[in-house]
Parts: structure tokens; C-alpha cells; sequence
């Protein structure tokens, strides 16, 4: 039997089951089980899909000390010994991996997005050169396989549930860090790109337009996200950021208005039923991987599809909207 | 204060385009460049420096004898030392055998603190830091946005993260590790002009494995702990398109393909 321990994802806790698929793509139908490391302040969305959950309980903890994480982790590890040790690539995941790995003397293959098994051998799979390639990387050290995994790639869907064990974890250990909070200031975030089931997306070329990406979102019942380049110039927020140093999200629709479709953009794309772009060059990158292309101007576009939205929506049975175009245009 | 500043050249990668419908990378020119982050965390220590004159400021670096020139360029702006760690043994090291070339060396060293980026631009990803912290046992963090350089010891610095749903400001006894990032807007200095001639060759040093006595099997490839098997195209995601415009017509194509799906 394999074990396996989880760190949880303290960014979005519920989530930290989707590191399950993982498991199960390393050890197929070969029998293991996925424990998870969690923190008592996150009771309430305690993930389901784990044989055990080992609650640290400590009341005065720093849940983002990664040096009193690690000397958690290495002491579960000294008692049970895991297979397999999984962190998810947050911020803070970023630095527990590392110092793991070193304690342990193992390798860390860093924010995979994949696993190929081939026979006897496992393969884990990374982007590098700035995205420009994926690499397929094994682990040359013994066990434990420590990887941590880039978040909103994989996602787990039950098959059957295991009964969770909750176990608490009283041992009190002193954290050798240093580490102090001195202040916490909540920003203020209505939504998170990676839950969006509609993001109407602006870049470079949206720039004039963007006020009006927020009223397209809206007709759409959808959010707004950007590009990298709007995020740098000051335009958009870092948190809407999709791509390879922003959010991999998996929206049903993605609407991407005046964005080149850089590789390391388009890597932040992961599932998407159907990719609809707006740019007046057709020969933009973007556009070889959208199911519609609309040639011309981000903000036109946007104008007359709110047009038309609009006019339709006054407009009687939904069925009649062919016949009904008006003088508007 | 007596600074570290841990810098990395890369590929300059932002020149490089793909061509989807040809599956195919399109490398326009492959010039080397700092790492953007390794960028913010030189200036913060030029701002320290301003503010404290007596500052001392070290580069390390490893990395092939072809980044020399820009070593250089470095010490032309107010650098006091630098040092390039290469040999050819330590070619092809992973991020566990490059942290442990790194943290041999500045075991060595006397520091109050020591700066880095976040991540490198070339594809790592932030695990040079944590290890090098880890190997002397010293505190870290990453993705810093700030530095207060009011406020900065050589016994502790405060700092700021700017996380998803809040920014938090911590406090960190030093010596200990920073590393900054998640910023493009940091600029260097440009070197005077009469600083441009200027020979700066004494200030570098560059060490072999002849100086720092590792043993050869815990560095370069045969001490990476991780291998590259295979690579794979990243770019299998052709679809096929239907081309509108924004006339009449291509609205009303975008339209009824939106409520087809239920999006209106
Ligand atoms: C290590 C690394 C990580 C990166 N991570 C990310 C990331 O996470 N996310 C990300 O987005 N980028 C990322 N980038 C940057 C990326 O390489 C591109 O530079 C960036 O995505 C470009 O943004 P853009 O397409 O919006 O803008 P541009 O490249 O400026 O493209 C603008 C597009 O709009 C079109 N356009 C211009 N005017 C109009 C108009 N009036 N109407 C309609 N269309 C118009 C143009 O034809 C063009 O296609 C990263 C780069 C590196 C090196
Ligand atoms: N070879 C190297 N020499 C010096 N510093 C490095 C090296 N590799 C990584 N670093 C530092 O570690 C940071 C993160 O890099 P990485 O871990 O490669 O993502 C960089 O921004 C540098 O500050």
C-alpha cells in the first residue's frame, strides 16, 4: 500500500483534493492512500477524498511559516514513512518544496502540470524555457517523490469516498523561524478567475476598451480577466492575470479581446470548451486556437455586440432575433 | 550593511514568438539579460546603499564564463564585488546541485543579508532561494514586493507580500534570506560615462571547483537529483476557426453562436 501526504492548499482549501488526481495518476490501480496535512483554522472546508486528515491544531501558528510546516512534515514523515509527498505550487507551497527536498535529499521536480507513465518509469512534466517547451523530468534520488503541483491544472472527481479519519496533531513544535506578522490588510476580491465559467479577457489591444470589458462581462454573466501586459502597464489587478505567472483557469467560454496569445498566456488555458477572439490582426497567435475569430477593432466589437445583446434582450421570444436587426447598425 | 545579491543571466526570451500553425518556436535573437526579479533585488540594495553609504554590496553568480562582460557591467554601477562561480563541471545542475555549489560558497562569506529574485525567468522555479536558506539555516521569504529600507538592520528587515486576498508585512531577524519578485517595474542605474571605460576586472572573482573542493559527484549533472528525459511540444491546440468580422454579418454570427451555448 502507498501512502500518500498532502499539503493542504491554504489559498483555497476545498481545492486541495484536486492534488488526488496526481495520486492516482502515479499509482493507478496500484492500492494507495492520500492523507492530508491541514490547519484547524480552515476547519469548516475540510476537503472529502482523504483516508485521514491530520489537523494541526496549534492556536499561535503561522500557517505561512515554511520552516515550522517542514518540521511538521518531516516528523510525520519520520512516523509513517510516505511514498509520496504532494504541495501544491502556491506561494507558499514554493517554499516548503524546496527546503523539503533538502532535508529529505531528494529531488523536486517544481510545479508540474503533468505525469506520464511509461512502464517502469515516471515522468513528470513542467514547462521550461519560459513556457516554450514542456519537459518531461524523472527523479534520479530514492523515495519519498516530492513534487509540488501547479494549481488549476489537475482537477479529481470522486469515485467512491474513502471514510476520512480526522486525526489532530497536539505535538507542539518550535518553529526555528524568526517570522513575524506584523500586518494584515484584506483586499478586497469579489471573484476568483479559476471559478469563472465565463471570462471575457482583455490584453494589449483592449486597452481602450477595457471599461467596457466589466459591462461585456456582465451581459455574459461572466468575469473579466487580462493578459499580463495589462496587469504590468497598471491596468488590470495581478489576481485576474491569466497565464504562466498569473492563474490557470478553465472557463466554458473564454473571450479574449486584444491579446496576442503569447505562449506563456495561452498556457494558462486549460480546458476551455470554447475560445472566442477579437484582434485586428488574423494572423495573431491567439487565433489559431480560438473556435471563432473576429477580425477588427475591441472596442467596436464590444459596442455592437452590447448593441445587439441589448436589443434583443427587449425584443419578445428568443427565438425572433434573426429578423429583428433594426437601424442600429 | 553587508549585502549578498544572488544573480542569474538568462536568455532574453521575450523576443521569442510561436508560430501555432506551424507547431514551431520563432527565435528571433538569444541576447542574455539579468533575471527581471534578480533586477528589483540589486536596485533594493542600491537604495540601502544610498541610505547607508557604507554599505557593502557583493554579486554571486553561477553561471558560464560567457556572462562575464555582463559581471562587468554590474560592477560599473555601485557593485563592490562580485563573484562568478564556473567551472564545467557544474554544468548541467539542477536546482539541488546549483544550491549546493551556491550555499558551499557563501558559507564562506559574512553577510547581513542576502537578496535574490524569485524566480528565473529561464524556467526554474524559486527553488534556489528556499535551498540556499535551507543549507544555512536561515529564514526566507519569497515573492516580496517591498523591502522598507527605512527600516532595514543588520539585525532585521521588514517587508511586505502582496498575496491573492491580502497583503501582509512581516518582520524577519537577519542574517536571512529575501527574495523579491512579482514587480517589472524596477530599473538599474546606468554607468557613468567615464565608468563605462572603466576596468573592473579586479573586482570580479571567478571560482573553480579548484577553490571551493566539492565533491565532483554532488554537482553538476551527476549530482542533479532530477533529469530531463524527453520534452514536449507545448503547442498541440489548434482549433478550427471560423473567421468573422465586425460587420453586421459577423455580430450576428457571434451572437447566435453565444446562445447556442446559452451564453446569452
Ligand atoms: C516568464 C514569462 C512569463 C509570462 N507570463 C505571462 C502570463 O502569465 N500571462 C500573460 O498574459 N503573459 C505572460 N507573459 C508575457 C507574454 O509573453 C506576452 O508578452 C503578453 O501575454 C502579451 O500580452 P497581450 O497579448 O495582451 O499584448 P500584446 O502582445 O501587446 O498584443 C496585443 C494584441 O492585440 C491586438 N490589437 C491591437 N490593437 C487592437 C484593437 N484595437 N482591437 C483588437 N485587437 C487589437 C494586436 O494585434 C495583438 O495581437 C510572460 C512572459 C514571460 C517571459
Ligand atoms: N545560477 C545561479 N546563480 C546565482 N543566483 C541564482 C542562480 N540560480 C538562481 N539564482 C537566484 O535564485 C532566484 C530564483 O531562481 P530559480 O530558483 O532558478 O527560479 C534567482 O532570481 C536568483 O536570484
Amino acid at each position: 500500500m502507498k501512502r500518500i501526504l498532502i499539503l493542504q492548499d491554504t489559498e483555497l482549501p476545498k481545492r486541495s483534493n484536486d492534488l488526488l488526481e496526481v495520486c492516482n495518476r502515479i499509482y493507478g490501480s496500484e492500492d494507495h492512500e492520500a492523507w492530508l496535512l491541514a490547519f484547524s483554522s480552515d476547519r469548516e472546508n475540510l476537503p472529502e477524498g482523504f483516508e485521514r486528515i491530520i489537523l494541526v491544531q496549534d492556536e499561535g501558528i503561522l500557517t505561512e511559516d515554511a520552516r515550522y510546516i517542514c518540521a511538521i512534515i518531516m516528523d510525520l514523515y519520520s512516523h509513517h514513512a510516505f511514498d509520496t509527498i504532494l504541495i501544491p505550487g502556491t506561494w507558499l507551497g514554493r517554499m516548503v518544496a524546496p527546503r523539503l527536498a533538502k532535508q529529505l535529499h531528494v529531488g523536486l521536480v517544481a510545479e508540474i502540470n503533468d505525469v506520464q507513465r511509461n512502464k517502469d518509469t515516471l515522468e513528470f512534466v513542467r514547462t521550461a524555457y519560459s513556457g516554450n517547451v514542456l519537459a518531461g523530468i524523472t527523479m534520479t534520488s530514492n523515495p519519498p517523490i516530492i513534487l509540488s503541483i501547479k494549481p488549476g491544472i489537475f482537477s479529481w472527481e470522486p469515485e467512491s469516498l474513502p471514510k476520512t479519519i480526522i486525526q489532530h496533531y497536539d505535538k507542539k513544535i518550535t518553529s526555528p523561524s524568526s517570522l513575524t506578522c506584523l500586518e494584515r490588510k484584506q483586499r478586497p476580491v469579489s471573484y476568483d478567475i479559476r471559478d469563472s465559467e465565463v471570462l471575457v479577457s482583455g490584453g494589449g489591444g483592449a486597452k481602450r476598451a477595457y471599461p467596457l470589458l466589466e459591462t461585456l462581462a456582465e451581459a455574459l454573466s461572466g468575469d473579466v480577466s487580462a493578459s499580463r501586459k495589462l496587469v504590468d502597464q497598471g491596468i488590470a489587478k495581478r489576481t485576474i492575470q491569466v497565464g504562466q505567472s498569473g492563474k490557470i483557469v478553465s472557463p466554458r467560454l473564454y473571450v479574449a479581446i486584444g491579446i496576442d496569445g503569447a505562449i506563456q498566456h495561452v498556457e494558462g488555458l486549460h480546458n476551455v470548451e470554447t475560445i472566442l477572439s477579437v484582434n485586428t490582426r488574423p494572423d495573431a497567435p491567439i487565433c489559431s486556437i480560438s473556435d471563432v475569430v473576429v477580425v477588427g477593432d475591441a472596442k467596436i466589437f464590444i459596442e455592437k455586440l452590447l448593441q445587439k445583446i441589448a436589443l434583443e434582450n427587449e425584443h419578445t421570444t428568443p427565438d425572433q432575433y434573426t429578423s429583428d436587426r433594426g437601424e442600429r447598425e | 550593511m553587508n549585502i549578498i545579491c544572488l544573480v542569474k543571466f538568462v536568455p532574453d526570451i521575450t523576443g521569442f514568438g510561436y508560430d501555432y500553425e506551424a507547431s514551431s518556436m520563432v527565435r528571433n535573437h538569444t541576447r542574455m539579460v539579468l533575471n527581471p526579479d534578480d533586477v528589483c533585488a540589486l536596485s533594493f540594495a542600491f537604495k540601502v546603499k544610498e541610505r547607508h553609504p557604507d554599505s557593502q554590496i557583493q554579486v554571486v553568480s553561477m553561471g558560464p564564463t560567457t556572462v562575464v562582460p555582463h559581471m562587468h557591467d554590474l560592477l560599473r554601477i555601485p557593485v563592490d564585488k562580485g563573484t562568478l562561480i564556473s567551472d564545467p563541471l557544474f554544468a548541467g545542475s539542477d536546482t539541488y546541485a546549483t544550491s549546493e555549489v551556491l550555499g558551499s560558497y557563501l558559507k564562506t562569506q559574512s553577510f547581513d543579508c542576502i537578496l535574490s529574485g524569485s524566480r528565473s525567468l529561464d524556467g526554474a522555479t524559486s527553488q534556489v532561494p528556499p535551498q540556499i536558506a535551507e543549507i544555512l539555516s536561515l529564514d526566507h521569504m519569497l515573492d516580496i514586493s517591498e523591502i522598507d529600507v527605512e527600516k532595514i538592520s543588520p539585525t532585521e528587515a521588514v517587508f511586505s507580500v502582496e498575496g491573492e486576498r491580502e497583503t501582509t508585512t512581516w518582520s524577519m531577524q537577519l542574517p536571512g534570506v529575501l527574495s523579491l519578485g512579482r514587480s517589472s517595474t524596477c530599473k538599474l542605474p546606468y554607468p557613468s560615462y567615464a565608468d563605462l571605460q572603466r576596468d573592473v576586472s579586479d573586482k570580479l572573482t571567478i571560482l573553480t571547483n579548484k577553490e571551493l573542493g566539492l565533491d565532483p559527484s554532488h554537482v553538476g549533472l551527476e549530482g542533479s537529483l532530477t533529469k530531463v528525459v524527453n520534452t514536449y511540444d507545448a503547442n498541440s491546440r489548434r482549433r478550427a476557426k471560423t473567421v468573422v468580422e465586425t460587420n453586421e454579418e459577423g455580430i450576428e454570427f457571434v451572437f447566435s453562436y453565444l446562445k447556442d451555448r446559452g451564453f446569452v
